[in-house]
This record gives structure tokens, sequence and C-alpha cells, in this order.
């Protein structure tokens, strides 16, 4: 039996807004299992990106509750969700976000050094993470010396570096042309494969067609 | 991760940190300047004092402790009576005085010591030689005088006003050229054997301007003094650490100087990191909201900054060091051309404390440069930021 590892009850988010109160999220419930991939589409502003924020605990429900990993988290410390963040949840972006002064094995290994991997063990870590997403030539390069596919890579093999259950992605080939778009799909379905759980917040329908589920989004709401 | 960063984002834009880096050095190289300047003048009194072998200055009730013209009687006597006091070592009768000198180039004045033998340390011989009896003279009058090692001087009290050369002149060869640690600068002055120079003035074996006195190892200068003011009403006993003291409260104004420029200096540096952390951290948002979606807690975040204000204060506090010492150069020369400053002082003492406590504060001030930076990171929504980023 699959084992629940996100849990969204009844999950609202609202901001105020120039004195309005706006609803990104309106009563949201749905949970991802171990293993999965799932796959969020909807138009701009449905609140695709704000339940993944919520899933991935770097933002809070006005109402409801997410459960990560069996703990709520608006129960939880600043510093116990980002401990949970860190060791096991990973997350990609659509502008990669990888730090400018940082070669790709550096910012690779950003992660664990937070976590506390000893050095033997992230080297090792390092190299396999960087052959595996096709890097292992490129390790000492810049961000601003690869192209933006490489970018994605380097942020997935940031994202999986402490090893997590659980692989969030925000408009992952957003930056991305349509071929290098595919590639990062299919290492994503790749990851997957391997035992990962992973969400993809996207527009592209032939990123979300890789996905073993598709929930689309509509005015805060999923259809 | 934190000190990994905080390292890391030097590199982040060189020519900017390298700047920073430039103007916390230059506050830096202040501070330590003030530092030096703050306690330099004592220390530098406190070493010349120390250098002359003895720790009490014994002089005339109600007269200046470093004046000379008014006598003591009986002060031989004294010296003898201050000597059976079981911490003194040594008590010694000093006479100084005026004199005329004419060499070879003509006539000079010059200050004169009548010293014994045993203290003659207060003079530093740099040619010829120290005898008992002989005549030590500085470079200066050396110079004024036209004479050197071997020549002879004729030595008088006063000025005959009617051939207007010197009266009553007796020879004296010079046996040494040597440095006194009281000269100041372009001063004149010889060193006769005490009993010559009462001989000179026509004054007893018992009369001399003041006593110095060495205590002996372990026992305390400030409780001689007490003893020695108690026994003999009528004279005055300053240890080294009175007119330490004296000179501290003299010297007040110079440390409230230091004291300002050392809060203007901690001040710029304190803005500079501040007002370029403050930028660097607007600029980062998007970066700073992607560490904490990895998993860095608002906590670490808040150290981040912190840290990346005391790398560029620690990067900069070498270089201040080395500006600071650089500075003091000139700065001392400066001050110590001011008329009535003894050679050997010095306003700007390097110390090692005076290192230590620049590094000290300049850790502080980055830091706590980095304190608004540090409080703006840790407030960054991170949703909402990474939200705006991709807009």
């Amino acid at each position: 039996m699959s084992v629940a590892i996100l849990d969204v009850r009844g999950a609202t988010r609202d901001y105020a807004l120039d004195g309005t109160v706006v609803s990104a999220l309106r009563g949201v419930t749905l949970q991802i299992t171990e293993g999965e991939f799932v796959a969020i589409m909807g138009p701009s502003g449905s609140g695709k990106s704000t339940l993944l924020h919520l899933m991935g605990g770097v933002d809070l429900p006005t109402a409801g509750e997410v459960m990560l990993f069996g703990q709520p988290t608006r129960a939880m410390t600043d510093a116990a969700l980002s401990a949970l963040r860190l060791r096991r949840i990973g997350f990609i972006f659509q502008r990669f976000f990888l730090l400018p002064m940082l070669d790709v094995e550096e910012n690779v290994i950003l992660p664990m050094l937070e976590s506390g991997v000893a050095r033997g063990e992230r080297a090792a870590r390092v190299g396999d993470l960087l052959t595996y997403v096709g890097l292992g030539a490129r390790r000492r390069h810049l961000p601003g010396q690869l192209s933006g596919g490489e970018l994605q890579r380097a942020a997935i093999a940031r994202a999986l570096a402490n090893r997590p259950a659980l692989l969030l992605a925000d408009e992952p080939t957003g930056e991305l042309d349509q071929e290098t778009g595919r590639e990062i799909g299919r290492l994503l379905q790749r990851i997957n494969e391997e035992g990962m759980a992973v969400v993809v917040v996207t527009h592209n329908p032939e990123l979300a067609a890789l996905a073993r589920r598709v929930l689309t989004m509509r005015d805060g709401r999923l259809q | 991760m934190v000190w990994f960063l905080a390292r890391r984002n030097l590199r982040r834009s060189v020519s900017r940190t390298a700047l920073l880096i430039a103007g916390v050095t230059v506050a830096g190289g202040l501070l330590f300047d003030m530092s030096m300047l703050g306690g330099g003048l004592e220390q530098s009194f406190g070493a010349v004092l120390g250098r002359l072998g003895y720790e009490i200055r014994v002089v005339l009730r109600g007269t200046l402790p470093l004046a000379t013209e008014a006598l003591m009687a009986g002060a031989r006597q004294a010296a003898r009576e201050i000597e059976r006091h079981p911490g003194v070592a040594l008590a010694s009768p000093v006479l100084g005085t005026n004199l005329y000198v004419e060499g070879a180039r003509g006539q000079a004045t010059a200050f004169a010591y009548g010293l014994e033998p045993e203290i003659r340390r207060v003079v530093k011989v740099i040619a010829g030689q120290a005898t008992a009896g002989g005549m030590i003279i500085n470079p200066e009058l050396g110079s004024r005088a036209g004479v050197g090692v071997g020549e002879t001087v004729r030595l008088s009290t006063r000025i005959d006003p009617l051939t207007g050369g010197p009266a009553n002149a007796q020879q004296a060869r010079v046996e040494g050229i040597g440095e006194f640690v009281f000269d100041l600068k372009a001063q004149r002055t010889l060193a006769l054997p005490l009993d010559r120079l009462q001989a000179l003035l026509g004054i007893t074996s018992e009369h001399a301007s003041f006593l110095v006195v060495k205590v002996r190892p372990g026992a305390d200068s400030e409780d001689v003094a007490r003893w020695i003011e108690n026994t003999f009403p009528d004279l005055d006993a300053f240890s080294i650490e009175s007119l330490l003291r004296q000179a501290r409260e003299q010297l007040t104004y110079f440390n409230h100087f230091a004291a300002i420029l050392t809060g203007v200096s901690l001040l710029v540096a304190l803005l500079l990191i501040g007002a370029v952390l403050t930028l660097a951290v607007g600029e980062r948002l998007g970066e700073l909201a992607t560490l904490r979606a990895l998993g860095l807690s608002r906590g670490r975040m808040i150290l981040l900054i912190l840290l990346e204000g005391a790398v560029l204060a620690a990067v900069s506090a070498p270089l201040a060091l080395l500006l600071g010492a650089a500075a003091s150069r000139p700065l001392d020369e400066i001050l110590r051309a001011t008329p009535g400053i003894p050679q050997d002082l010095h306003f700007f003492v390097f110390t090692p404390g005076a290192a230590l406590r620049t590094v000290g504060l300049l850790l502080a001030t980055g830091t706590l440069g980095a304190v608004y930076p540090a409080w703006v990171a840790g407030r960054v929504n991170v949703a909402a930021t990474l939200h705006r980023e991709v807009q």
C-alpha cells in the first residue's frame, strides 16, 4: 500500500492586497504518495505555485492543514520546517536560482554542507549527481558559463543532493526551448522511476503528459 | 554552509567588495592610530622613566617633580638615610643646572647634570667612553661647540659682563658622546661627576636638585615613596606610578580626542558595511528565498548576513593595521615636533593591546553593521519572493 507523504486537507491561502482579501487557494485537498509523479496544470493566477509553496512548507495555509511526512506544517517551528525541507524535499525553480559566485559543484554541495554530510561523502555524492544529470564535465563552471538546460540540470542535482523523498518543481521548463524542456522532462521521469515522488507545476502539456496523475487548477480550486 | 557562503560572497562583486574593504581599511587604520594614541604617550613616558633604572624621584616639597632649579640642602645625608630602608637598593643625589660651554666653534648654553657614577645610565654613550670622572656631552652640544671626544671645553656658570666670555671658567675634557633620556629636540646637554659640578657652582657636596631612588626587586615603590614623605616632611617623593598617574590626568585631552576619532571611525565603518550589505541583500532577495526554500532556517539566514559583515571586517583588519602603522609615523613626527617634547617620547606607540583592540572593535563593528540587513534577510517572505522573481 502506498504511503501518503503529503496530505493537503482543505487548504486555503488568503492574501491581503490593498485592503481586500484575495484568495489564492480555496479549500484544496489532495494527497501525494511515495513514488508518485503528479503534474499540476492551470492558467496563470490559478494558484498552482501557491499550492506548490504550501506543499513544500515555504508558505503556510490560512485555513486547513498541510501534513508533510505526517507533520502539520502550521504547528512546526521555522527551524523544524527548514530541517524537513533540507533533508526530505528538493526544490526546482523556473529561474534555476543557482548562486552566481559558486561553480556547479559548489552549488550542488550547498544542501549537503547545511545538513552536515561528511566531506568524503559529499565529494562522492556530488560526483555521482553531476554524472547522473550529465554535467560531469562542467563541475568547475560558473552558472554564467552554462546554457539554460545545463543550469536546470545543475539545479536538479542540487535538489537531489540530500536524497529527498519528494521533488517539487515550479515550471522547470518555463525558461527552456522545446528540446531542452524535453530533456529535463525525461530526467524528471527517470528520477521518479527510481522511486522519488515528483510534483511538477507546469504550463507545458508535453511535460505534464509524463506524469502519472495530472491535476488542473482554476480560480484556486482543483478541478 | 553559512560560513562557506559568507566567505564566497566576497567574490560576488569583486570591485564592490574591494571598494568596501578599502573604505573599512581606512576607517580601521584611523581606529588603530587612535588606539595607539589613546595610551601611547603614557606608555612611552613610562618606558622613558623605566629606562632610567630608578623608580622614585625625590624633590623639595612644593616644587615640580621634574624641576631642577631649587636646591636641596642635605641631599647626600637624606640619600644615606633613605638607603637604610629595606626596600631601597640605591638613593643618589642629582644636580641639574644651566652652564655656558665654550669650544672650538664658540660659546653655547647647555643643561648640565651632576651625576653619581652609579646612575649614569641616564646617558647612553654612543662614542668614546664614560669613566667615573669624565664628561659626556650630547651630539647637539658637540656640534654647536665644535668639540669631539678627547677635546677640551671651558665651562662656566655665568658670562663676564666685561669680556663677554665665561667667568671663572674651568676646563673639562670630553670623554664621550651620549644621548640623554630626557633631552628635548635640539637640546644641548652634558653630564659631569656630581662633585665637579658642585664645585663649579660653588656649592657644598650636600646640595643637589633632587634624589633618585631605586627600590629592591619585590619592594613596592609606592610604599617606599610614602615612607620617604612621612620621614622627610620637607620632601616630596614621586614614584613612576604616581608620575604616570599625573601624566594620565594631564593627557585626558589626548584621550578625549582619541575617543572621539575612534567613535567617528567606528561609525564610518558601521555605516559602510551596513549600507553595502543592505544593498546587497536587496539585490539578492530571490537567492535568499531560494536558500530558505532549500532548507536554511531563518536563524541561519540571519547568521549568514552577520557573518558576511564580520568576514568583511576580518579581511579589512590586517590591512587596517598596516595602514594605521604606516600613517602613525608621520603623525607621530608632527606631534613630536611640538616644542618641549623629549626626543624619546612618542605619541603613537604600537602595543599588542592596541592591535587586538582594533581587530576586536572592527569585528564587532562589521557584525553590528550587518544587523539591519540581517534583519531584512530574516524577514524575507519566501513564497512571495519566489513568486515575484519569476514574474
